[in-house]
């Protein structure tokens, strides 16, 4: 793994990674033959069942033993294995570039971690930002040695894009159609809502997770005084003094927000998970991804 | 607020030289504007960028709902500033109240607990009001500042040394309780003079003084009904606080007595003097009662400002208890009573150890059933049943004739045993160095011979109603008395009769002797003689006299002479409380706790044996309206005045305090981010 970048991921935690692999919980249908097992027969070393050969059948799967045996043509039929879609959908607004470290670094982190896994996997792992174009399709990369292809590309990506959520959750449902597993990194700090922006996830039929990265900042404001709070996104003007009560009532407010987010997802099926930045993320996919049923 | 701030306002701009005044002013003034000015300009809030301010706009969304509050909220720190302002200008303004302090820092609290301060003319007595009025004084103390509380009557009670603890001198005052004694003041003034200038404990004039006399305020709770004393306050301040109503009245028994009638031996005759102290004329009715009968009443008519003295008759009176009470509606009930103790007579115990004396005897025994004689021969003196009698004490009265008690070793160096009685040598002397024996002496010394009487001492009661013009004395021995005795017949070559105290007893010794045989004096054939053994009998032999003739007064102490040889007697005083009085030496029973006016029952165990009675009889305590001027010593007057003096309560102190605890306050407020 001599190619892998240190500043995303630590080869001890590659090696971590190495043994994971990634969960879907409905079987989709994948393009290419892969490492997991589909619903469909096909070549693989496992044994499934027999039939009978039918005029044109490959003549490499008959049982020749069954033949000598009974005279009569079988057909072995092996257990197809198929690979599996992994979208990683990184929100690279100027919000998500603050705290230490900033929240598009983390979750370009926790991108690379869970591609790293589809990649060993031999699965189809494709990483793309809210703002990109619907017309702009970013890479598919497969099996190991595009891991130094994966770190690349999540590296060159930069902060700073203004698509708001819901129109960059469209363009990334308008550019893949097919099934698998989608995971929507971002602190979603929008003013429009997070709602529509799911509700189009949710049609894709894929298996989503929101993973919601605040920063420690923003989970437990250290703020003092008489502030006027600017917005990096629009501008927007808060005139606050920060006062005890007034405090308590952001946390209040925090918390409805959070609430509201993992009620929304618990019952629609998506499974979320609030990220917080000082929390590294390997411990984050070896724990609490696991627990959810993302990775195994 | 006119009297708050009163003339201190312009009093604090005169203090400033006029122009400057007004501008000084006029820049306090500007300080809450410009502060408020400084608060509307500061209004900047510091920009800060924060990746969103989504959840901050909602947050303050709910906050604004009630947005009159928040604003108060948002300015509580400039509320704070003004209301330190505000403080700190009020303090310069130097707000007061007329309220009142004391004088000096050293206090002697002298509250009168005499009789005459349970009168009632002020609710609910005197005493508690000058309680009220020495609480106000303690109330009004610094502290550092030490006062002693002292009680006085006829005594004084130093109830609480020099402290500055406030609580101890609130409680010792609180707890002085009422007596019914009459007032000494004199004493109270040399204790308190004594406390507080103890450089006066020197005797001569080089004497190093003990300690620095510490000037003090003095303060007199009381009405003043007391004489002038000889005391000087030194460097005591006096304040004379008057305790009482100026038109109280009071109707007092300031006299009360009962007598033999001189012609009938047999009957009583009591009479009271009733005097009022009021400005009016009164009428009132006095009752008279025998234990608990009514036996006699007499509407009796007092001007103002004088006495009646009115008499009754009581037909066939034995023993028993009289008192005299009247109805009156004043202050002082204490002197509304008046008890006399009637007793059955006690024979007094005579013992007349003489050879023959014919004189002696029909003197003696014209005495009647007064007396108990038992006459016997000297050599009765030797005998054990003398010995014992003498040594318990069971003679009121020895007379030894020509002889004298002998010790059983007896030789010129052996002294004259006396018995435990009052005796009276008649023509003998007794071997006593107080008498001028010497041991080893020749005795009795030498006779003096045909004495010229010159004087006698009339005053004293053995030698009343007597004139000696017509005795003569042939040869007498000279009775030169000892210290503290009296020479009663004073002759051309010295005294020949005279008394002195021994132990508590009295030793009359006459020089001369009345044997008709050796015809040394003609006094045995005179009028005067049988008077004279008359009063010696009654004096010496002091037999319980049937009417308790000497008054006793609360506090006093009692002497009883019983006829009963128990060890100890109970008295049973007017509130029902008994106490249990030992015999002394001298046989007397000595009761020490005559606290109330009443009737006092001597009991030996159980029974009756006499009654006493204790009785006010003041007139300077019957008199309530309180004095205006306190005469202290001859010449210096006190006037009445308040414990108090008017004077200026700064309140600038609390206010600047007031004012930095609301500076520490905000200081808090605004680094902690506290708000309500």
């Amino acid at each position: 793994m001599t190619t892998v970048s240190q500043t995303l991921l630590s080869p001890q935690v590659l090696a971590q990674l190495e043994r994971l692999e990634l969960v879907t919980r409905k079987i989709f249908r994948g393009r290419l033959k892969g490492e997991r097992r589909s619903k469909r027969k096909g070549q693989s070393v496992e044994f499934a069942d027999f039939r009978n050969y039918v005029h044109g059948d490959d003549l490499r799967f008959v049982d020749w033993n069954m033949y000598a045996r009974l005279d009569r043509l079988f057909l072995k039929l092996f257990l197809e294995e198929e690979d599996l879609h992994f979208y990683a959908l990184i929100d690279a607004s100027p919000s998500m570039d603050y705290g230490d470290p900033t929240k598009f670094m983390y979750a370009k982190q926790l991108a690379a971690a869970l591609g790293f896994v589809g990649l060993i996997r031999a699965d189809r792992v494709r990483i793309e930002t809210l703002g990109q174009p619907a017309s702009l399709r970013s890479p598919i990369l497969r099996g190991r040695s595009s891991v130094w292809r994966l770190f690349d590309y999540l590296e060159a990506i930069q902060c700073g894009e203004t698509t708001s959520l819901v129109q960059g959750v469209k363009n990334f449902c308008l550019r893949n159609t097919g099934k698998g597993i989608v995971v929507l990194i971002s602190d979603l700090m929008d003013k429009k809502g997070y709602h529509d922006a799911f509700r189009y996830l949710l049609a894709q039929q894929m298996d989503v997770y929101i993973v919601q990265v605040l920063s420690q900042e923003e989970l437990e404001p250290g703020l003092v005084g008489d502030l006027r709070l600017i917005d990096c996104e629009d501008s927007d003007v808060a005139e606050i003094t920060i006062s005890a009560p007034l405090l308590k009532r952001y946390k209040e407010t925090l918390n409805s927000f959070v609430g509201g987010v993992k009620e929304f997802c618990s019952r629609r099926g998506m499974t979320y998970l609030l990220a917080q930045n000082k929390l590294p993320p390997d411990q984050l996919v070896l724990s609490y991804l696991r627990e959810r049923g993302l990775v195994r | 607020m006119r009297e708050f701030f009163g003339n201190h306002f312009s009093n604090a701009l005169s203090d400033l030289p006029g122009l400057w005044g007004y501008a000084a002013w006029a820049a306090a003034l500007a300080v809450p504007p410009f502060i408020i000015l400084l608060y509307f300009l500061k209004l900047k809030r510091m920009p800060v960028q924060v990746p969103s301010t989504y959840l901050w706009l909602r947050s303050i969304e709910d906050l604004r709902v009630n947005s009159i509050w928040q604003r108060l909220r948002k300015n509580l720190l400039l509320f704070l500033q003004l209301l330190l302002i505000f403080l700190a200008i009020l303090a310069l303004l130097r707000p007061n109240w007329a309220g009142t302090t004391l004088q000096g820092d050293r206090f002697i609290l002298m509250i009168d607990v005499s009789a005459s301060m349970a009168a009632t003319d002020v609710q609910p007595n005197r005493l508690e009001a000058a309680k009220r009025e020495a609480l106000k004084v303690i109330d009004a103390m610094d502290s550092g500042d030490h006062a002693m509380v002292i009680a006085f009557s006829d005594t004084v009670q130093v109830v609480e040394e020099y402290t500055s603890n406030r609580n101890k001198l609130r409680r010792a005052v609180e707890d002085l309780k009422p007596t019914q004694r009459s007032t000494n003041f004199s004493q109270a003034l040399t204790v308190a003079s004594g406390l507080a200038n103890p450089g006066r404990t020197g005797f001569k004039k080089e004497d190093v003084k003990t300690a620095e006399a510490v000037p003090a305020t003095m303060y007199i709770f009381s009405d003043g009904n007391f004489p002038p004393t000889a005391q000087t306050v030194g460097n005591l301040t006096p304040e004379y606080i008057p305790i009482g109503e100026a038109e109280s009245e009071n109707l007092a028994i300031t006299e009360f007595g009962a007598r033999r009638n001189e012609e009938h031996a047999e009957k009583l005759q009591a009479f009271a003097l009733l005097e009022n102290f009021g400005p009016e004329d009164v009428n009132v009715r006095a009752e008279l009662y025998l234990g608990p009968t009514m036996i006699d009443v007499k509407d009796v008519e007092i001007g103002a400002k004088s006495s009646t003295g009115v008499p009754f008759d009581l037909a066939d009176v034995e023993s028993g208890v009289l008192s005299l009470k009247i109805n009156a509606t004043d202050s002082l009930a204490v002197d509304d009573a008046a008890y006399v103790a009637i007793n059955l007579p006690r024979p007094a115990e005579v013992l007349l150890v003489t050879a023959d004396n014919k004189a002696l005897d029909t003197a003696l025994s014209n005495l009647g059933d007064r007396i108990n004689l038992d006459t016997r021969p000297p050599s009765f003196l030797a005998e054990e049943v003398y010995r014992i009698k003498a040594a318990g004490g069971l003679y009121d009265l020895v007379i030894f004739d020509r002889c004298l008690p002998k010790a059983e070793k007896d030789d010129a160096n052996t002294p004259t045993p006396m018995p435990q009685a009052n005796t009276w040598f008649v023509g003998a002397m007794p071997k006593l160095e107080a008498w001028g024996w010497k041991p080893g002496m020749a005795w009795p010394p030498e006779k003096a011979s045909v004495p010229q009487i010159i004087d006698i001492d009339k005053e004293h009661p053995v030698m009343q109603f007597m004139d000696l013009g017509n005795v003569r004395v042939a040869e007498s021995l000279v009775t030169k008395p000892p210290s503290g005795g009296t020479a009663l017949i004073d002759t051309s070559e010295g005294a020949v009769f005279s008394i002195a105290p021994r132990e508590g007893f009295e030793d009359a010794v006459l020089g001369f002797h009345f044997d008709a045989a050796e015809a040394v004096t003609d006094w045995q054939v005179r009028l005067s003689f049988p008077v004279f053994v008359n009063n010696l009998v009654q004096y010496l032999g002091s037999g319980q006299e049937a009417v308790a003739s000497s008054v006793v007064r609360p506090g006093q102490q009692v002497e009883l002479r019983l006829d009963t040889v128990a060890e100890e007697v109970t008295v049973i005083d007017p509130a029902g409380q008994s106490r249990s009085v030992r015999r002394t030496k001298q046989n007397t029973y000595n009761y020490t706790a005559a606290e109330q006016v009443g009737v006092y029952q001597v009991r030996d165990k159980g029974k009756v044996l006499s009654h006493f009675t204790v009785n006010l009889f003041d007139s300077a305590e019957s008199d309530l309206p309180p004095k205006d001027n306190l005469q202290l010593t001859k010449g210096t007057n006190v006037k009445a005045t308040q414990a108090l003096e008017p004077s200026r309560q700064e309140t600038w102190k609390y206010l600047l305090l007031l004012a930095l605890t609301v500076l520490v306050f905000e200081w808090y407020i605004y680094n902690r981010r506290v708000y309500l």
